[in-house]
């Protein structure tokens, strides 16, 4: 990819960097900028107009990060936290999407979608985002720590291992928390749908 | 909901798990037997877990571009574009 981030690299590894020591500010000044990197590249793949770079669906957040980082200035407490808040944009990212294309079918006249599970690509049922968002809501107020693991594996596709460094937690128990969230919203969402 | 109740859950619903597919009913009814509504969750839980075992293992933007399906592709670039 030829484009340059919008800012420099030396002003948003600063950022984390103040994030990194307890600074809110950092947080506030550096969302705006991983909003738009991550915004680009989730358009760039919904697209599919790559000019010859494939991104994979698991490396957007990694991308934004080798982007926007400077590599030299940083370890791995600093990484983790950037994909931590780099998950809750992707997350935003894609609802509003499925939101913005809700309504768009609807303004057209077609009739309201009410399915819950969709065809994914692989040809495996999928949730649609906004049942899944909105359960996912009512799961953040059951137990955070849960909401957390299925922002950061399913909304930016990080690995359990990625994971357990973001949250400061083991593997063992991110693969445990993740099997009881994914039955839990499942059985949330075919509730509300039934 | 009671914290006490959803760490029982939770726990029911791992120790079930961790168990072979076909013991898993049984234990869940013989552990939660004082509490109907704990059974009946729990075994919701189970069985949507051995259902649905592939569930959400894609990341959500490779279900995020086909929603709903008969929008042609290209448009996707521009709504993103508009937001903001």
């Amino acid at each position: 990819m030829s484009e340059l981030p919008p800012e420099s690299p030396t002003a948003v590894t600063d950022w984390l960097l103040a994030l990194g020591r307890g600074d809110k500010p950092g947080l506030d000044q550096m969302v705006p900028v991983v909003y738009d990197e991550l915004h680009r590249l989730a358009a760039q793949y919904l697209s599919r107009e790559g000019t010859g770079h494939t991104l994979q669906p698991t490396a957007l957040v990694h991308e934004a990060y080798l982007r926007l980082i400077d590599q030299r200035r940083v370890d791995w407490r600093n990484r983790a936290q950037f994909l931590g808040v780099a998950a809750g944009i992707m997350r935003r990212i894609l609802v509003d999407h499925a939101r913005g294309r809700t309504a768009l079918k609807r303004g057209a006249g077609a009739e309201a979608v009410s399915l819950s599970l969709v065809e994914s690509p692989s040809g495996r049922p999928e949730v649609e985002l906004i049942a899944l968002e909105q359960a996912l809501e009512r799961l953040t107020a059951l137990d955070p720590r849960k909401a957390q693991v299925v922002e950061l594996k399913f909304f930016a596709g990080l690995s359990a291992r990625e994971i357990a460094e973001v949250m400061g937690i083991s593997d063992a128990t991110v693969e445990r928390e993740w099997a009881f969230a994914r039955a839990w919203l499942y059985t949330a969402i075919d509730g509300a749908a039934g | 909901m009671t914290s006490t109740y959803w760490a029982r859950l939770n726990s029911v619903f791992q120790d079930a798990l961790a168990l072979p597919a076909h013991q898993r009913a049984d234990f869940v009814s013989r552990t939660c037997a004082d509490d109907p509504a704990l059974a009946a969750e729990a075994a919701l839980l189970v069985s949507a877990h051995s259902r649905e075992e592939g569930l959400m293992e894609e990341p959500a933007i490779v279900g995020a571009g086909l929603w709903p399906s008969d929008e042609p592709p290209a448009l996707a670039g521009r709504r993103f574009g508009a937001y903001r």
